[in-house]
């Protein structure tokens, strides 16, 4: 099978890509922003907070696709990234968003661009986990690990660690901080150990807690032992060799 | 708990080594210990070669596992419409009151658990609560103290 | 069996041992039947049969449902058709005396509504005006035993496909058929055939949708437990005109004599050379496994069962690439529900051209619906498409119990609605239903009396699918529940203005934004309650009242001092000890501490509990 291109159309403007490009990206091509929360390039798509919805007319007729998801087999399709269904169903997953946590920074400077107000009515939970799945998927994907995952279905839907324990599998490498859109996850560094937690409904859960080691050079803590196993195991690099980034 | 990896491993056999096999194997664990033992799922985790994390979702995601031990005698009411319309749900408060507990907890002597299922498919003869393997229709309000006396015989 | 002629030969042999008409006691022993004590009728009838003298010994037969669930366990016999209902243990000896000096027991027989005896199930109104096409059989098969399914010309369709038959022309026949798929999509299957078929990829799997999530609806679990060997030929056929060698059955976990009977049918299918290498001699390989569900409703979706095949959470996938491209295990694969497998081997046996001369235009067929609820004659109704609701709910179910009168009907389970009156005399098929705003679904048919009350059943509905969603998505995890939590706040008398209409504006927006199925139609109930009941929403929000009479908030129990005994029934009954009074004096309930759980309601034998 040749890698076969097709052309198509988005807001009026022509592009070409190859089969099998997801729409996302043939927007990008274009510079066309589509607005994600649970989409990044390095993680397989996942499709679940439904804000790069665009509509796509594939010849018969009009629909509304995830174009994180959506991969492109066909010619002449007619794309459009911006219409008032496209905004009135943005405006209603920020209003549902809000309901969820109506405190968290960025859920409210989202809400700020769209020009949206809480519904009162609807039932607040005060849950700063978005649940994009962005930390499950960077853990099990890149990092390799998978020390955290979804527990439960529905609206009891949470990202917990096993049994909500302390699980030694996860290397504290802080990936799952770094992705989290709404910065629920917290990595804090205290006498010399790294603590990787979030808060599981009222309590406190922790997922590692991993000493740090020192500089060989300066003294200070620098890298938890647990990166350092990995690099140790992978590469086969001694952690005694470590220095940190200051003194290198 | 001493895990009986014996048994575990004559699951595993039952339907091969590969996740799709998963769900099955963790029915007939469920079956065999009354729950999902801890030390069960970290051992079939390892044997897969899939993370925790990820049997743990699995077991958490799908109603008819239970991570702490079932009663000895299961009473499942069912909540279906047929069964709704007909006055399931008064019957399930009572069932909650009586013993105490909420739907999915076990009573302290392990005598007893309580869940909701969604339809076991008798609705002609709805009101329907499942008492173990056995199906009692037609329930009515003051039958659940009679059912919970026999206390499983019937 | 290594050929077609053995299969012929081995029909003629069954059918030489079995004595034409000798009759038979036939026993519904489904879930139906044991939960109605089918169990010690079976013993008493299997006593008394034995300790007959062998020439005059009857043959008797267990089966699965015969339909009418209302008067179980029922006795068929068979060849004169007698029906005996309500069959206790103690009746089993005069059965069999009757049966052998051919006379009918009166006072067994189904008492219609003129409260006339309806010996001949031909003449009980229930069974009258139905087409028991593919129901009917299990009246003939014990599901453990395959000479009884080979016996009525079982395997017969296999053998003609895979002998007389090339794959392309199965297909054509299904398609010209116009089989649509019974599970609730109404795709047609003949067309899902012809993609895998053409689809670019090994090994090609079919799969048998079992999962039978809807409340209320058990017509799968009458077919897989009755007769799974009709499902299992089904199968094949599709599998040989697919070119699948690997099949798969999906049994929802509630289901274990389903499973059971599954279980055994598939051994001896491949003990008869039926199932596995070289299907009867013809080179065509072909096994099914089964998998169990875990309780999720959600795995009834097609994306989601096959997460659960591959042994995951059961997360729908968001997929614009077909299963029949891209399936299970990313292979080319076709799945039909149970029922939608049951029609193929009539259409190879008796043709396309005959299957068309059933139902309407659009859908051919027949369809067994799920007639439940407060419905006189309550039980699996088979019939040929595009007969009206009424014929349904008055003509066979013999309309509402206890003199109260209908209200709605609600079909194709939650993801369906609940019509009222005025559209009884809508035909039942794949595409009029929908224009009401309801659909014919899997077949679920709950039929609901004036006592029901409409906002409680959307609030039932939507508290279902809150729980049943699989949370993946923000516009259904988050969508739904937030419809869940505004029905619970009107229910119970904390309805505000201005929610129906938040509510209809929210629903458009999770039918136009769910990731997939579950979410895209779980705003239906709430929107045909909504279309057809409105004036029960205005109540519950502005009167804080329940027309109904049915939400515990907003209705208050006393006793009527005309009616009252003094009997104390209630007073027992009571959990919070909210009832007074003493012995053969009237009773009194204080609304303080009364909960109005309804037990007292339910154990008056006086109706002297009223709900106000």
């Amino acid at each position: 099978m040749n890698a076969r291109e097709h052309t198509l159309t988005i807001d009026g403007r022509s592009v070409t890509v190859k089969r099998d490009t997801l729409l996302i990206e043939a927007c990008k091509k274009l510079c066309i922003v589509v607005p994600t929360l649970c989409h990044n390039e390095n993680l397989k798509p996942y499709g679940v907070c439904r804000f790069c919805q665009v509509e796509v007319n594939e010849g018969k007729r009009t629909r509304l696709v995830p174009s994180c998801v959506y991969e492109i087999r066909k010619d002449g399709l007619t794309v459009t990234t911006d219409s008032e269904r496209i905004r009135n169903n943005r405006k209603w997953l920020i209003q549902l968003l809000l309901a969820r946590c109506d405190r968290q920074k960025d859920v409210l400077d989202f809400a700020a661009q769209y020009g949206v107000a809480p519904i009162e009515r609807l039932t607040k939970k005060n849950d700063d986990c978005i649940l994009c799945g962005m930390c499950v998927r960077a853990c099990g994907e890149i990092v390799g690990v998978g020390a955290i995952g979804y527990e439960r279905r529905g609206e009891k839907r949470e990202v917990t660690s096993p049994y909500r324990d302390k699980n030694p599998v996860c290397i504290a490498c802080g990936t799952c901080v770094y992705v989290c859109p709404t910065h629920c996850i917290a990595m804090t560094e205290e006498n010399g150990v790294r603590t990787i937690s979030r808060y599981a409904g009222e309590k406190k859960m922790i997922v590692r807690e991993a000493k740090m080691l020192t500089c060989g050079k300066c003294g200070n803590y620098f890298l938890p032992s647990s990166v350092a196993e990995v690099f140790e195991k992978k590469m086969g690099i001694a952690p005694t060799v470590f220095t940190c980034p200051s003194c290198r | 708990m001493e895990l009986e990896t014996a048994k575990i491993d004559g699951f595993i056999a039952r339907y091969g080594l590969h996740q799709g096999a998963l769900i099955q194997v963790l029915q007939d664990i469920q079956g065999e210990f009354n729950y999902l033992p801890r030390e069960a799922l970290e051992y079939v985790s390892e044997k897969l070669g899939t993370p925790l994390a990820v049997t743990y979702n699995v077991a958490t995601f799908y109603n008819v596992f239970s991570l702490k031990p079932k009663g000895q005698n299961h009473i499942c009411v069912c909540m279906g419409t047929a069964c709704h319309v007909r006055g399931a749900q008064s019957i399930l408060d009572k069932f909650k009151r009586e013993l105490k507990i909420d739907v999915g907890e076990t009573t302290d002597d392990l005598k007893y658990s309580l869940d909701k299922v969604a339809c076991v498919g008798a609705c002609a003869l709805g009101p329907i609560v499942v008492e173990n393997e056995t199906y009692h229709a037609h329930m009515k309000l003051d039958k659940v103290g009679k059912l919970l006396k026999r206390g499983g015989r019937k | 069996m290594a050929s077609f002629d053995d299969l012929v030969k081995r029909r003629g042999e069954i059918a030489a041992g079995r004595a034409p008409n000798r009759a038979t006691l036939v026993l519904g022993d489904g879930t139906c039947g044991r939960a109605s004590g089918s169990s010690e009728v079976r013993a008493a009838l299997s006593e008394a049969i034995s300790s007959l003298d062998t020439e005059k010994r009857l043959a008797f037969r267990t089966t699965g449902c015969h339909g009418f669930c209302q008067i179980e366990p029922n006795v068929q016999v068979l060849p004169d058709e007698t029906l005996y209902v309500h069959v206790k243990p103690e009746n089993a000896q005069s059965i069999v005396e009757a049966a052998l000096s051919g006379k009918v027991l009166k006072n067994l027989t189904f008492k219609d509504g003129q409260k006339k005896s309806c010996a001949k199930i031909t003449d009980v109104p229930f069974y009258k005006r139905q087409m028991r096409l593919l129901s009917g059989l299990n009246v003939y098969v014990d599901p453990l035993r395959i000479e009884d399914y080979i016996a009525i010309d079982g395997y017969q369709a296999l053998a003609k496909a895979l002998f007389t038959m090339t794959p392309d022309f199965v297909v054509e026949e299904v398609i010209k058929a116009n089989l649509r798929g019974r599970g609730g999509g109404g795709f047609p299957a003949g067309w899902k055939w012809d993609s895998v078929r053409k689809a670019e990829g090994e090994p090609k799997y079919v799969v048998c949708n079992a999962d039978e999530g809807d409340p209320g609806a058990y017509m799968d679990r009458s077919l897989l437990e009755g007769n799974p060997h009709l499902v299992i030929e089904g199968m094949l056929i599709g599998a040989f005109a697919i070119g699948s060698h690997e099949g798969y059955v999906y049994v929802r976990n509630e289901y274990p004599l389903a499973v059971q009977n599954l279980i055994v049918a598939l051994d001896q299918a491949r003990e008869h050379g039926l199932l596995g290498k070289n299907i009867l001699g013809s080179g065509f390989d072909f096994d099914i496994r089964i998998n169990r569900g875990g309780g999720a409703f959600v795995c009834g979706e097609s994306s989601a069962l096959m997460q659960s095949i591959e042994g995951r959470p059961g997360e729908p996938i968001p997929k614009y690439v077909h299963m029949s491209e891209r399936g299970l295990y990313d292979k080319p694969t076709n799945l039909n529900n149970v029922e939608t497998w049951a029609n193929v081997p009539f259409i190879v046996n008796r043709g396309a051209d005959w299957y068309r001369t059933i139902g309407t235009e659009g859908s051919k067929g027949t369809k067994i619906f799920s007639l439940v609820g407060n419905i006189n004659n309550t039980g699996q109704v088979e019939v040929p498409m595009g007969i009206s609701l009424r014929e349904i709910v008055e003509g066979i179910g013999g309309g509402i119990p206890n003199r109260r009168k209908f209200k709605a009907v609600q079909t194709g389970g939650p993801s369906g609605g609940c019509l009222p009156a005025d559209c009884l005399d809508v035909p039942v098929d794949f595409d009029q239903l929908t224009k009401l705003g309801s659909m014919m679904g899997s077949g679920g048919m709950i039929v609901m009396d004036e006592d029901s009350c409409m906002v409680d059943v959307a609030r039932y509905f939507t508290n279902f699918l809150t729980e049943e969603s699989c949370g993946k998505c923000v516009p259904c995890r988050e969508g739904v529940m937030q419809l869940r939590d505004i029905l619970n706040d009107i229910t119970q008398g904390r309805g505000r203005e201005g929610d129906v209409e938040l509510m209809e504006d929210l629903s458009k927006f999770v039918i136009d934004c769910s990731l997939c199925g579950l979410g895209q139609s779980a705003p239906n109930p709430l929107l045909t309650t909504i279309r057809y009941f409105r004036d029960e929403y205005v109540a519950h929000i502005h009167d804080k009242k329940c027309p109904a009479r049915r939400c515990t908030a907003l209705i208050s129990l006393r006793i009527d001092v005309e009616n009252c005994t003094g009997c104390a029934l209630c007073k027992k009954q009571c959990p919070t000890v909210a009832i007074a009074g003493e012995k053969k004096k009237t009773h009194v309930i204080d609304p303080e501490k009364c909960i109005r759980c309804g037990a007292c309601y339910e154990v008056c034998k006086f109706d002297a509990v009223i709900k106000e």
